[in-house]
C-alpha cells in the first residue's frame, strides 16, 4: 500500500461502505494498534451519513491516508457548505 | 445508540482516537489518527529497575561526598516530587473513580451486596494472612506456650480508627492527605448521586467528566513510570547498604517465605476459583507487581491495577471502579505480613517473651494498624511506633524497624496490590460481574482504560 494517497467517492450508501473498507484496509496494513473496527467505522459511518443527509448523495468527498510525524493519517474530506453536525461536533472535540 | 456528536466524540475517544472537524477552504473534514502501536510496559520497567540498580551500584563507587550529595540534593527530592504529584492526583481520583463507581453500580442493593462482600474479603484476607504467618512463625521463633498477658486496653487504637475515619472539614481530608477520609467522602457523595440520579443529571454530568479529566491525567503521569522506577530503585540504594541489610538476613527469609506462602495460597485459591490456569493469572498480574514492587506506591500503581482488572482479568468496570480504590486502603495484607514478622522478630532479638495471648494481641492489632498505614511508601513507618507500644517492644527496636519499613515496602505493595486483584476477581465471579473469555485469554483486551 502507498505512504499517501487519495481517492474519490460519492456520498452514497456504497461510497460510505467503500471508505469504511479503506480504512479497515488502513488499519490492517499499518502499524497501528488494534482497535475495535466495527466501534471506528460506526462512528465515522454516522459521520458520513450526516453529511449525506445535509449535502447530497451527489456530493463527491475524498478518503485521504497520509503520514505525519511518522503516524498514520486519515482524512475524510466533503467540500461544500459547513455541515451542522460537524459544528456541533466541533464543540465538543 | 448514536445520537448526536457527543456520542460520536465519546467513541472515538473511548477508541482511543481524538478526531478532528474542520472546515477549510470550502471543505468538510475529519481527520482521524489511530495510535501506533505500543511497546509491551513491561520492557521500559525491566530496563529502568535494571538501569536503577546499575546506577546505584556506580554510585556506590563515587567518593561519599559525592554520593551523599547526589543522594540528597537530588535522587531523594525528586523521588519525593514524584510521589508529591502522584499522591496529588491519587486523592482526587481514588475520590472521583470512587464516586463514580458507586453511581455505576445503578442500585442501592447491588451496593450494599458488592460493598459488604467486598470489604470482608479485604479485611478477612489481612486476619486469614495473619493467622497463616503466627502459625508459620512457630517455625522460626520462640513462642512460650503460655496465656500470660499483660494487655493494654485494646478499644482505644480500634476507637481511634473509627473516628478517624470522619473528616472535620470537607477539604481537611485532601489538604492532609486522608485517604480513609477521602474514601469516606466518596462512598457518601457517591451514594448521594445514587440515591438522588435522575433528580440531579448535571451533577452526575460533571462527576463523570471530572472522572475522565483525572483518569486521563493520571494515565499521562504513569508514562513516566519507568523514569520513577529508576528513581525509586536508585534512592533505595542510596538508603540502605548491603552490609545493613546482611544483618537482617533472618528476618527477610521469614518475609519472603511468608510471602511465597502466602502467594501460592491466593494463587492456588484464585486458580480453582477462577478455573484458570496458575501461568495465565502470574502472566496477567505480572504488570500490576512489578509497577508495585519497584514503586512501592499504591498510588502509582493504582492505574496499572485497574488496566488489569478491567482488561486482563475481564473484571465488570463498575466493579473494578469500586473495588479498586476500597482496596488500596482495605486491602493491606502486605502491611500486616511485614509488620506481624517485624515485630515476633524483634520480640525474639530483644527478648520480649512471645506466648499465646502476645500472638493474638498482635494479630489484632496488626490488622487494625494494617489498614491505618498510608498509602504511601514508606507509610508503614508511620505506625510502626505505636504498634511496638502496644506489643512491648523496646524503642531501640525501632530504628532497625523503621529501615525495613522502607527497604520492605515494595513486599507490602506487591502483596497488597496482588490481593487487591485475587478479591476483586473472586467478588466478581460471585456477582456475575467477569468476562471469562477475557480473563481465559491470553493477550490482554486491547482499549480498556
Amino acid at each position: 500500500m502507498p505512504e499517501s494517497s487519495s481517492q474519490s467517492f460519492p456520498l452514497t450508501g456504497d461510497g460510505i461502505h467503500e471508505v469504511l473498507s479503506l480504512i479497515e484496509s488502513t488499519i490492517c496494513t499499518t502499524k497501528s494498534e488494534t482497535i475495535s473496527l466495527p466501534e471506528l467505522q460506526a462512528s465515522v459511518g454516522f459521520v458520513l451519513y450526516q453529511w449525506q443527509k445535509e449535502l447530497g448523495e451527489e456530493q463527491i468527498c475524498s478518503f485521504r491516508r497520509g503520514k505525519r510525524l511518522l503516524h498514520t493519517v486519515i482524512t475524510i474530506v466533503a467540500p461544500g457548505k459547513k455541515s451542522v453536525s460537524l459544528k456541533r461536533m466541533q464543540t465538543t472535540v | 445508540m448514536i445520537t448526536g456528536g457527543n456520542a460520536v466524540t465519546t467513541l472515538f475517544t473511548d477508541l482511543g482516537i481524538s478526531p478532528s472537524f474542520q472546515y477549510v477552504n470550502g471543505e468538510n473534514q475529519l481527520t482521524i489518527m489511530p495510535k501506533r502501536k505500543k511497546v509491551n510496559p513491561l520492557i521500559p520497567m525491566l530496563i529502568a529497575v535494571a538501569a536503577g540498580i546499575l546506577a546505584g551500584f556506580l554510585c556506590g563507587l563515587l567518593p561519599k561526598e559525592i554520593s551523599t550529595g547526589l543522594a540528597d540534593g537530588v535522587i531523594t527530592p525528586l523521588f519525593d516530587t514524584f510521589v508529591g504529584v502522584l499522591v496529588t492526583f491519587a486523592l482526587p481520583m481514588m475520590f472521583l473513580s470512587l464516586m463514580w463507581g458507586i453511581y455505576s453500580i445503578g442500585d442501592l442493593a447491588t451496593l450494599g451486596s458488592l460493598g459488604k462482600g467486598l470489604l470482608g474479603r479485604y479485611i478477612g484476607r489481612i486476619f486469614f494472612s495473619l493467622v497463616i504467618c503466627a502459625a508459620v512463625s512457630a517455625l522460626f521463633f520462640r513462642i512460650v506456650p503460655t496465656f500470660n498477658a499483660e494487655v493494654d486496653n485494646l478499644f482505644d487504637p480500634a476507637f481511634s480508627f473509627i473516628l478517624g475515619i470522619f473528616p472535620s472539614n470537607i477539604v481537611a481530608p485532601f489538604s492532609e492527605g486522608n485517604v480513609l477520609q477521602v474514601i469516606f467522602l466518596a462512598v457518601i457523595f457517591g451514594i448521594a448521586l445514587l440515591v438522588l440520579n435522575k433528580k440531579v443529571p448535571e451533577c452526575v454530568k460533571v462527576a463523570g467528566q471530572l472522572n475522565s479529566i483525572v483518569l486521563l491525567i493520571m494515565e499521562w503521569i504513569t508514562r513516566l513510570l519507568p523514569v520513577f522506577i529508576f528513581i525509586s530503585v536508585l534512592n533505595l540504594s542510596f538508603k540502605v547498604s548491603w552490609a545493613e541489610l546482611a544483618t537482617l538476613w533472618q528476618l527477610f527469609a521469614n518475609i519472603g517465605i511468608y510471602a511465597v506462602i502466602l502467594l501460592l495460597l491466593m494463587l492456588i485459591a484464585s486458580s480453582v476459583r477462577l478455573k484458570v490456569s496458575i501461568g495465565t493469572l502470574i502472566k496477567k498480574l505480572l504488570p500490576t507487581s512489578i509497577v508495585a514492587s519497584a514503586t512501592s506506591s499504591s498510588a502509582a500503581t493504582f492505574s496499572t491495577t485497574l488496566k488489569t482488572c478491567r482488561g486482563a482479568l475481564g473484571i465488570d468496570d463498575k466493579l473494578a471502579f469500586f473495588g479498586v480504590p476500597l482496596g488500596i486502603v482495605f486491602s493491606r495484607s502486605g502491611v500486616a505480613v511485614v509488620m506481624f514478622c517485624t515485630a515476633i522478630c524483634m520480640a525474639n532479638r530483644y527478648g520480649v517473651e512471645v506466648n499465646f495471648a502476645w500472638l493474638i494481641l498482635a494479630i489484632i492489632v496488626t490488622g487494625i494498624m494494617a489498614i491505618v498505614v498510608p498509602p504511601i511508601p514508606g507509610g508503614v513507618t508511620v505506625v510502626f511506633s505505636l504498634l511496638f507500644l502496644y506489643l512491648g517492644l523496646p524503642s531501640e527496636a525501632l530504628t532497625v524497624a523503621i529501615i525495613l519499613g522502607v527497604v520492605l515496602d515494595f513486599i507490602m505493595t506487591f502483596m497488597n496490590m496482588v490481593a487487591i486483584q485475587a478479591d476483586l476477581a473472586a467478588t466478581a465471579k460471585k456477582a456475575k460481574m467477569i468476562d471469562y473469555d477475557v480473563l481465559r485469554c491470553d493477550t490482554p483486551k486491547k482499549n480498556r482504560r
